[in-house]
């Protein structure tokens, strides 16, 4: 059974008068531990989709499963938890609260979900010391490098041991030296625990070096599903 | 997410937002320090006049004079006005007319010695001292004859209560009177010192000795016809040859062209006096002059007048406001007046309660007594008054401040809220609910108020102090006298009331902010991160 599978799924927003398809009709699925990279340039729907799947914007039309669960049928509340408990998301810009420690950030979806003090700091202190920044623990995003910070956000992702990792242009702030070093990690991560993920980029080299299908997109539709293309 | 998680998290947002958090805290601690302080400083204000009122033997003391029999009431005609005009000018039309009528017709409820066994009998009563004004002369023994000034100065004499620890604590040489001693006098410093006493020795020198008290009994109204004469005329009229004048005419009324009832009605105003014998008062020694009776007395102490700056005669000055010469028990001042011819009468008396809050049922026994009396009752109910429109004004001042402290809290919150735009949006692209983020800043909106209730409390206890430090030191400076009554009464009820007001006012102004916090569309929310 398919992790995720999206059937005809169409999404039109209103903008200056004017109705925008940003998604029209896509249909694709997602396998588990499949690692699934959507490829195309600006505006060609690939963030749109990714937030149809993080549970965050609802489809126009179509039909839009993520295990079990029928998306576009679930209510705001039944959202909030779809994302809190099915997956786990990374963001070109980090999204880390500047407020909080690197800890308190990692702890967040755990808190979220209700988990009680003792047993979710110490899953936030091994996903710490699994993307390597035990020792930084402590420090506010403001004292952290972009990598550091994005390694947060990857330990934020996997801290509840979601089932789907959604990862927007995860290494779209960092150097070459990063770029390399986050993704690795993320592999390592996604293949530890068996996870999907979906990974959005206009950067063919960084797909092909995590993916292990990757899926052009452009002009809201889907123009090529190649399962062997990042072999 | 838990309750305490969110609060966790609520207490770090304010925390890491210093600033903002302290001009919040500012606002919300201002309106609740105005407001506690006015709430405690009014009960404070109330219990410290309250225990005065209650400790004060002056409180429970009030002055009766006669007023019209109860049962005078003039005819409905009397009362009629006539005339298109409002209602509030008629009212006070038929009131003068009331008045006027009473004036004229109306039986007037004299107080005489049967009227005083009355109002001794009047539950709660403890004491009732009937006004005396006794004129006379006074004379000491052991003044050699050849010392004796040609005229001797017109004096008066008044009976005064012997449980009045106020007016003992004015004896400041000899001791004050005991309430079995009927020979003994109190003599003022002023009059001691117009007898040439002036030193501290020469004052004590007189304490013991025996006082020659020549009353005038007879001829008072008279007297008081030339007193008051003398007042408005610049021809001064002489008593003595007055008085004798009058008994002349008393004496030889046939002889005059006036009528049967023309000389009672004379006789009745200016009866004949009498000369008492040896045998209706045992003491009296010399009566050179048959309109005087002279007793004599003992000196026991010499007693100052009330200051202005005792407290208490603030109270005391209600009713009392001579300054007799001499202070005689009022048992015998009571004997003396009424062996007197012209008077058999008290126009008034003060009487003591055995507590104030008997003050009002033994002032309406009284009254139907047909007296009229005046307590401190007025004063009582007209300082509970303002001192409640005071509490409900400043009360109203401190609320305002409060809202205009929620408004700008409410402001600073929507600013907040606004700042705060992509951290709720990844809070919500994480999985928190629309309830987390409305409890988060509830929460924000809670500790604000507990924290500024908190500190308001503390503060207005600190400021409390302060400010009964300097009420006290002016207090003692000015009035020469130790207050040690709360200024401040704070009690819990005003505690769940500022603290109820504090975190009802912060919650209300968060309430807005927060909906919007938890309506913000997670997507927009981070993009604008």
């Amino acid at each position: 059974m398919s992790l995720v599978a999206a059937k005809s799924v169409t999404k039109r927003y209103e903008s200056g008068g004017h109705t925008v398809t940003a998604l029209d009709e896509v249909s694709f699925e997602v396998q588990p531990g499949e690692r699934v990279a959507l490829v195309g340039a600006s505006g060609s729907g690939k963030t749109t989709l990714l937030n149809l799947l993080a549970g965050l914007d609802r489809p126009t039309s179509g039909e839009l499963h993520v295990g079990e669960l029928q998306l576009s049928q679930l209510n705001e509340q039944q959202l909030a938890a779809y994302r809190s408990q099915n997956i786990g998301v990374i963001f070109q810009a980090f999204h880390l609260l500047l407020q909080q420690t690197a800890l308190q950030n990692v702890e967040l979806p755990l808190i979220v979900q209700g988990i009680v003090k003792q047993a979710r700091r110490k899953l936030a202190m091994q996903a710490l010391d699994r993307v390597g920044l035990s020792h930084r623990m402590t420090h506010r995003p403001s004292a952290l490098s972009g990598g550091e910070q994005q390694r947060v956000a990857i330990a934020r992702a996997i801290v509840h041991r979601p089932k789907l990792i959604l990862a927007d242009e995860p290494t779209g702030n960092l150097d070459t030296k990063n770029t390399l070093q986050i993704l690795d990690l993320i592999q390592e991560l996604l293949s530890e625990h068996d996870t999907s993920m979906v990974l959005i980029t206009h950067d063919m080299k960084l797909a092909e070096r995590c993916s292990t299908r990757i899926v052009w997109m452009s002009d809201g539709k889907l123009q090529q599903d190649d399962p062997h293309a990042a072999s | 997410m838990q309750r305490r998680d969110i609060a966790a998290m609520a207490f770090g947002n304010l925390w890491s937002r210093k600033l903002r958090t302290a001009m919040n805290l500012f606002g919300i601690v201002l309106g609740c320090v105005v407001l506690l302080m006015t709430l405690a400083g009014t009960r404070g204000v109330a219990q410290s006049f309250e225990a005065m009122i209650e400790g004060s033997e002056d409180a429970r003391k009030f002055m009766l004079h006669q007023g019209w029999s109860p049962k005078a009431k003039p005819p409905e005609e009397v009362l009629l006005v006539q005339g298109d005009m409002s209602e509030e000018r008629r009212k006070r039309i038929q009131k003068h007319l009331e008045a006027r009528w009473l004036e004229e017709f109306a039986e007037k409820s004299l107080f005489n010695q049967e009227k005083l066994q009355q109002l001794r009998e009047i539950p709660h009563v403890i004491e009732v001292v009937p006004q005396t004004h006794l004129p006379c002369q006074i004379k000491l023994s052991s003044t050699p004859a050849s010392q004796e000034p040609q005229s001797e100065q017109r004096r008066y004499a008044t009976g005064i209560s012997l449980i009045d620890s106020r007016l003992n604590s004015r004896v400041f040489i000899g001791q004050p009177l005991l309430p079995d001693d009927q020979n003994g006098i109190l003599l003022s410093e002023f009059t001691a010192y117009q007898m040439g006493y002036k030193t501290d020795e020469e004052l004590a020198s007189l304490i013991g000795q025996a006082i020659n008290i020549s009353f005038l009994l007879r001829g008072q109204i008279i007297s008081s016809l030339v007193q008051q004469s003398n007042w408005m005329s610049d021809n001064p009229v002489d008593l003595t040859g007055t008085l004798q004048a009058i008994e002349k005419l008393l004496e030889n009324m046939d002889a005059t062209p006036l009528t049967e009832a023309e000389q009672a009605q004379i006789r009745s105003v200016f009866k004949k006096a009498q000369t008492p014998s040896a045998t209706d008062h045992p003491s009296a020694t010399d009566n050179k002059d048959p309109q005087f009776e002279t007793r004599q007395f003992e000196i026991r102490g010499i007693i100052r007048a009330s200051t202005e700056d005792d407290p208490h005669s603030l109270l005391r000055k209600i009713y009392v406001s001579e300054s007799p010469d001499v202070y005689l028990p009022h048992p015998v001042a009571i004997e003396l007046q009424m062996s007197g011819d012209d008077f058999r009468t008290f126009y008034g008396a003060i009487a003591a309660v055995d507590d104030v809050r008997n003050l009002k049922s033994v002032t309406q026994a009284v009254e139907e007594l047909g007296f009229q009396s005046n307590s401190v009752l007025w004063f009582v109910q007209m300082l509970e008054r303002d001192v409640g429109n005071a509490r409900m004004a400043i009360s109203a001042l401190s609320l305002l401040i409060l809202i205009i402290a929620a408004i700008g809290m409410s402001n600073t919150m929507v600013v907040s809220v606004l700042e705060r735009t992509g951290e709720f949006g990844i809070l919500k692209a994480i999985g928190a609910r629309d309830r987390h983020l409305l409890s988060l800043m509830l929460f924000e909106g809670i500790i604000t108020g507990v924290l500024g209730a908190t500190c308001a409390v503390v503060g207005s206890m600190a400021i409390s102090q302060l400010v009964a430090f300097f009420v006290r030191r002016q207090i003692s400076q000015q009035l020469n006298f130790t207050f040690t009554d709360n200024i401040f009464a704070f009690t819990a009820l005003e505690f769940v009331i500022v603290f109820a007001v504090a975190i009802t006012t912060c919650a209300l102004a968060s309430l807005l902010p927060a909906w919007r916090a938890a309506k913000l569309d997670p997507v927009v929310a981070m993009r604008r991160n």
